[in-house]
C-alpha cells in the first residue's frame, strides 16, 4: 500500500467511527446512527 | 459572544481550521516545495526528463498503457494528501464554520464583496483548482455566491504564495509578470462574469439560500452539546464530500494523465510554437487537465525546453493550474451547467489573452534586444560555419576503451537545486599518498567529493571519507588544484567553492587536515571560486596560488541560465561580483593575499570598463610564456565580452621595494580574448620552443600559437584546425582540454572536453561528443573522435589526463556534469617509446612546478612546464610526460628549476619514469 494512503485512511476512519459513536443532537436519522442503533440492538440481544 | 450553538461552533471550528492548516502547510505544502525544486533539476538535466511519472522522452521499452498508468497512478498519490485536507476542510467549513442554522456568509455583501472574500481565503488553502472545490462548495453553501466559490477556486490555484514565489523564481519576469496578472484577473474576474451569464436564477438561488439558512437566534446550548453536534456533522460532511468527489478524482487522474501522454517533441515543435496557434492550443491543454498543486511550474519549464514557446507557456502556466475537467465537475453541483461553461470558456479566453499579450511584448516591445541577441549570436553561428572544420579521420582501432566500471570509479556529479550557472564537476590527478601511482580527487557540487585511490593494478578506491576531504559540511565544490604548498613531500589540496573555499594540509599517513582559516585566513568568503593553481611567481620555494571567480548571479535569473546581456545591468551585479584573488606563500605555513599586485581589486562602477582582475573567470594558468625562467599568469575569463576579457600578467619581477611587478600585457601580447572562456590547455603543439596557449569557448576554440618571447601571440585556430566549433547536431560548448602525446608520436595531441550548457539564448546539443585532435606535426590537427573510444557525449565539463596504469600511454579522466564521470585507458598499441620524469625540488619548491623540461631528440626539441592548475577547474598530472616516437633514447633532459639551476642529463633511455632532484648546494 501506498503510503500517501496512510493519512486519507486515518483520517477518514477516524472519523467513520466518530459519525458512528457519537448521537446526533438533533435527531437526525441518517447512516451513521442507523449503524449506531444496529450496532447497540445487537449488543442488547446478545 | 458566544450566545448561540452557531457560534460556539464556529468558534471550535475556527480553531480547529487553524490547527489543520498548519500541519498541511508545514507538513506537505513547504516540504513539496522541495519536490517541485527536484522536479527541475530533473527537467533541466539534459538525459532526465521524468518528473512525478511523467517523461517526454518516451522509454521505448515501456508501453503507452503503461506509461499512463504510471502517470496516473504517482498523481493520485500526488493529490491524496491534498484531497484528504479539502475534503477535511469542507466538511469542517459546512459543519462547524458555517453550520446548518447560521446566517449567510454575506448577508449585505455584494458581487464584489463576495468576490473579494473568496479571492483572499482561496489563496490560504493552497489546494489545486480540482481539490479546493468541496471547499468552495460549502463556501458557496453558506452564502458566498458563486462568484465568491469560483474567486475561492481561482485564488486557491492560481494565486497561492508557494506558486507565485517559485513562478517568479523559475521563469522569466516577463512569465512570472504574466502569471500573476492573470492570477488576480482570474480570481476577481471569472465569478462576476458567470454570475453575468447565470444573471436571473442565480439571484433565485441566493434568496432562496439565505432564506432557508436562518438567522443567529440565541439558545442555551451547552458547549459539549455544539462540540459533539460539530464534530459529528464534521466527520459526517468530510465522508461525504470523499464519496461523492473521491472517485470522480481516480478518473481525473486518468484523464490527465492520457492527454499529457499525448506531448511529444514532435507535437511540441509542430503546435507550441511562439504564434497564436500555440497560444490557442496551450489554452486548449491547459483546461483539459487537472493537476496538481504547483505541478504546471516544472510541465512548462520542461515543454520551454524542449521548444514550446514563451506565449504558450504563459497561456498554460495559468490555464493549467486555473482548471480542468474535475473543476469542472466540481463546480457543476454548484451552479448550472451553463455557468461552468463561461468558467471554462472565461479561463481558455483569460489564457489566451495572457499568452497574446506576452506574444505582442515579445515582438515589439523587446524587438530591440532580442535582435542584439540574435546579432551577437548570429555572428558566432556565422563564424564557427565559415571555419574550417578540422579534418577528419578514423583510426585503425580504438585508442582509448572506458574501463570505468572496471575500475571501481562510479562517481557519479550532482548539482546544487536552483544554482542556474551550469558549472561544477573539476578533477584533479595527484598522487595524495606518495606511492608513485597516480590518484583521482572529483568534486560535486551537492554531494561529497570523491579521492580515488590507485590500487595499482588498475582499479580504485573512494578513501576520500577516511582521507577527510569528501569535503561535506556546506558550500558546493567547483574546481581544485594540489601541490606541496609547505614543501613536506606530500600535496597538499585547495578545493574551490561557492562560497567559503577550503584548503586541506595533507598530514602524510593518508588523511588531511581542513586548515583553510589558519593558512588562508578569512574563511567567510561567499565567491563562486572556480579554478586555481599554484605557482612560485617570487621563486622563493614555496607555491602561491592564484584563484578565479564567476559571477555569483544565479538566484535572480529563470532555468534557462544566466542572460548574459543583462549581467552588468542588473543591479545586483556588483554585490555579486568577485575579483581574483592571488594568495603569496609566506613560507610558515600561511598566506596573505597580494591581489593588488595584478591590479585595482577595489570595487569597480557599472560604468566603465571593469578592471583585469573583474573577469567572470574559470580558469588561471602559470605558464612561462617568455621563456625567463619565472612564471607568468594567463587567466581564461568567461562573459569575455560582457565583463572582462582573458588576462596574460607578465611576471617582471621585484619592484625592488620589497613588492612585486606584474604587468597586464594582455592586449600587446594578442591574448585578451574576448569569449565564454572556459577552459585552459598550455604545450608546445608547434615545436618551436614556446608555450602555445589553447581556450575553450562556445562555439570555435582559440589556439593562440606563441610567436616568441617578443611577438606575442595569434589566432591560429583556423589554420591548425582546431576551431572544433561544431557537434555533428549544432554548436559545441567546450570545456575541460589538455595538450598531451596520446600516441607518443613526438608532437602533442589535443582534447576537448564537450558539454551542453542549459543557457539561454545558446543553442547547443544535449549530446556533444568529445574531440580527440591528433596532431599532424605540420601544424595542424585532425580530429580523430570518431572510434577513438574518447568521444563520450555526456555533459563534459572536467577533463584531465594521467597515466594511472604506468603503461607510458596517457589515459583520460572525464567528469560530466549531473553525470558519471569516464576514466578512458590508453590502449597504448602504437609501439612509441616514452618517457616519464618526476621532479623532486630542493631550493625550488618540492613539485617543480614552474620547473621546464626540454627534451632533445631525433633533431626534436620537446618543452615540458610542470603545472598544478588547467584544464578546466582541475589538473592534470605533474609527472612530466614525453613520447619519444621511433627513438629509444633522448639525446638529451634538461631540467631548468625555477630556482635558476639547470641540470642535463645526455641519452636518457626510453620507456622508463624517472626521478630528477634538484641539487642542493
Amino acid at each position: 500500500m501506498p503510503v500517501e494512503a496512510i493519512l486519507p485512511l486515518a483520517v477518514f476512519g477516524s472519523m467513520l467511527v466518530i459519525w458512528i459513536v457519537l448521537p446526533p443532537q438533533r435527531g437526525d436519522n441518517d447512516l451513521g446512527n442507523r449503524v449506531r442503533d444496529f450496532l447497540l440492538r445487537r449488543r442488547w440481544h446478545s | 459572544m458566544f450566545s448561540s450553538q452557531v457560534r460556539k461552533k464556529r468558534a471550535v471550528g475556527l480553531v480547529l481550521l487553524t490547527a489543520i492548516l498548519v500541519l498541511f502547510l508545514a507538513f506537505n505544502r513547504f516540504p513539496k516545495l522541495d519536490v517541485v525544486g527536484e522536479d527541475l533539476d530533473a527537467v533541466t538535466a539534459p538525459q532526465a526528463q521524468c518528473f512525478q511519472g511523467f517523461c517526454i522522452e518516451r522509454d521505448p521499452g515501456q508501453s503507452f498503457v503503461t506509461r499512463w498508468f504510471t502517470f496516473s497512478v504517482t498523481y493520485l498519490r500526488l493529490v491524496a494528501v491534498g484531497m484528504t485536507f479539502a475534503f477535511v476542510v469542507a466538511g469542517l467549513a459546512e459543519a462547524m464554520l458555517f453550520p446548518p442554522g447560521s446566517g449567510p456568509l454575506f448577508p449585505s455583501g455584494g458581487m464584489f464583496r463576495r468576490t473579494l472574500s473568496g479571492a483572499v481565503a482561496g489563496p490560504v488553502m493552497n489546494l489545486c483548482s480540482a481539490c479546493i472545490v468541496p471547499v468552495s462548495s460549502a463556501f458557496r453553501r453558506r452564502g458566498a455566491g458563486i462568484d465568491g466559490a469560483i474567486a475561492m477556486v481561482q485564488g486557491s490555484a492560481t494565486m497561492n504564495v508557494p506558486a507565485l514565489a517559485m513562478v517568479f523564481f523559475v521563469f522569466t519576469p516577463l512569465l512570472g509578470v504574466s502569471r500573476l496578472v492573470l492570477a488576480v484577473a482570474g480570481a476577481l474576474l471569472i465569478g462576476p462574469l458567470v454570475v453575468k451569464t447565470l444573471r436571473g436564477a442565480t439571484a433565485d438561488d441566493d434568496v432562496e439560500l439565505q432564506s432557508a439558512l436562518g438567522g443567529l437566534t440565541p439558545d442555551s446550548g451547552s458547549w459539549s452539546d455544539a462540540l459533539v453536534e460539530g464534530v459529528r456533522d464534521w466527520a459526517k460532511y468530510s465522508l461525504g464530500y470523499l464519496v461523492r468527489l473521491g472517485p470522480i478524482m481516480v478518473v481525473a487522474g486518468f484523464a490527465s494523465g492520457l492527454v499529457l501522454q499525448w506531448i511529444s517533441p514532435d507535437i511540441i515543435a509542430r503546435f507550441l510554437g511562439n504564434d497564436l496557434q500555440g497560444v490557442a492550443i496551450a489554452a486548449t491543454l491547459g483546461i483539459l487537465i487537472n493537476v496538481p498543486l504547483l505541478f504546471e511550474i516544472p510541465l512548462v519549464a520542461l515543454l520551454l525546453l524542449l521548444g514550446m514557446g514563451t506565449a504558450p507557456a504563459a497561456t498554460l502556466l495559468f490555464t493549467a493550474a486555473a482548471g480542468g475537467p474535475v473543476t469542472f465537475w466540481g463546480l457543476a453541483k454548484l451552479m448550472p451547467k451553463r455557468g461552468v461553461a463561461m468558467f471554462a470558456g472565461s479561463t481558455w479566453v483569460l489564457g489566451a489573452i495572457g499568452g497574446v499579450g506576452v506574444l505582442v511584448i515579445g515582438t515589439f516591445v523587446w524587438t530591440a534586444e532580442a535582435s542584439d541577441l540574435q546579432a551577437r549570436y548570429g555572428f558566432q553561428r556565422e563564424t564557427y560555419a565559415e571555419l574550417v572544420h578540422p579534418e577528419t579521420a578514423t583510426l585503425d582501432r580504438p585508442a582509448f576503451m572506458d574501463v570505468t566500471a572496471d575500475s571501481g570509479i562510479d562517481f557519479l556529479h550532482t548539482r546544487l537545486r536552483f544554482d542556474a550557472v551550469d558549472v561544477g564537476a573539476g578533477s584533479v590527478v595527484f598522487d595524495f599518498n606518495s606511492d608513485t601511482l597516480h590518484d583521482i580527487y572529483v568534486t560535486s557540487n551537492n554531494g561529497p567529493n570523491a579521492l580515488y585511490r590507485n590500487n595499482g593494478d588498475g582499479t580504485f578506491t573512494d578513501v576520500a571519507v577516511s582521507a577527510r576531504v569528501d569535503d561535506l559540511g556546506g558550500g558546493t565544490a567547483n574546481g581544485a588544484c594540489a601541490a606541496d604548498y609547505d614543501n613536506d613531500g606530500d600535496p597538499d589540496l585547495y578545493v574551490a567553492h561557492f562560497g567559503p573555499s577550503r584548503f586541506y594540509r595533507n598530514n602524510g599517513d593518508g588523511t588531511f587536515s581542513n586548515i583553510s582559516s589558519r593558512a588562508l585566513g578569512s574563511v567567510t568568503r561567499l565567491e563562486r571560486t572556480t579554478g586555481c593553481a599554484w605557482g612560485d611567481y617570487d621563486r622563493d620555494g614555496f607555491l602561491d596560488l592564484i584563484v578565479v571567480n564567476h559571477t555569483r548571479l544565479s538566484a535572480n535569473v529563470d532555468i534557462f541560465g544566466v542572460p548574459v546581456d543583462l549581467v552588468r545591468q542588473d543591479p545586483d551585479f556588483l554585490k555579486l561580483h568577485d575579483p581574483l584573488i592571488l594568495y603569496h606563500n609566506r613560507g610558515d605555513g600561511t598566506f596573505e593575499d597580494t591581489s593588488t599586485l595584478l591590479g585595482d581589486n577595489t570595487s569597480p562602477t557599472l560604468s566603465g570598463p571593469l578592471g583585469n582582475m573583474w573577469g567572470s573567470g574559470f580558469q588561471p594558468g602559470w605558464v612561462d610564456y617568455d621563456n625567463d625562467g619565472d612564471s607568468d599568469i594567463y587567466v581564461v575569463n568567461d562573459l569575455g565580452d560582457q565583463l572582462h576579457p582573458n588576462v596574460l600578467w607578465r611576471n617582471d619581477g621585484p619592484d625592488n621595494a620589497g613588492g612585486w611587478v606584474f604587468t597586464d600585457v594582455s592586449e600587446s601580447s594578442g591574448t585578451g580574448v574576448e569569449m565564454f572562456g572556459m577552459g585552459l590547455a598550455v604545450g608546445d603543439y608547434n615545436l618551436d620552443g614556446n608555450l602555445d596557449l589553447f581556450v575553450t569557448n562556445i562555439g570555435q576554440n582559440i589556439l593562440l600559437k606563441n610567436l616568441g618571447p617578443d611577438d606575442g601571440f595569434e589566432v591560429a585556430s583556423v589554420e591548425a584546425r582546431t576551431g572544433a566549433a561544431a557537434t555533428p547536431d549544432g554548436q559545441r560548448v567546450a570545456w575541460g582540454t589538455f595538450f598531451f602525446d596520446y600516441d607518443n608520436d613526438l608532437d602533442e595531441d589535443l582534447y576537448l572536453v564537450s558539454g551542453f550548457l542549459n543557457a539561454q539564448n545558446i543553442e547547443n546539443p544535449v549530446e556533444q561528443p568529445n574531440v580527440l585532435l591528433r596532431n599532424n606535426g605540420d601544424g595542424t590537427f585532425t580530429d580523430v573522435s570518431t572510434g577513438s573510444g574518447t568521444e563520450d557525449p555526456g555533459v563534459g565539463r572536467g577533463g584531465v589526463y594521467l597515466d594511472y596504469d604506468n603503461d607510458g600511454c596517457l589515459d583520460i579522466f572525464v567528469s560530466n556534469l549531473r553525470q558519471k564521470a569516464k576514466l578512458l585507458r590508453n590502449v597504448c598499441e602504437v609501439g612509441n617509446n616514452w618517457l616519464e620524469i618526476d621532479l623532486v625540488g630542493s631550493h625550488s619548491n618540492r613539485d617543480g612546478v614552474g620547473a621546464r623540461v626540454i627534451v632533445q631528440t631525433r633533431n626534436t626539441t620537446l618543452v615540458r612546464e610542470v603545472a598544478a592548475g588547467s584544464s578546466q577547474i582541475g589538473q592534470n598530472m605533474m609527472t612530466v610526460h614525453l613520447g619519444l616516437g621511433r627513438g629509444h633514447a633522448a639525446d638529451s633532459v634538461t631540467v631548468q628549476w625555477p630556482s635558476g639551476k639547470v641540470q642535463v642529463f645526455e641519452d636518457v633511455q626510453a620507456n622508463q619514469r624517472v626521478t630528477i632532484t634538484e641539487p642542493g648546494d
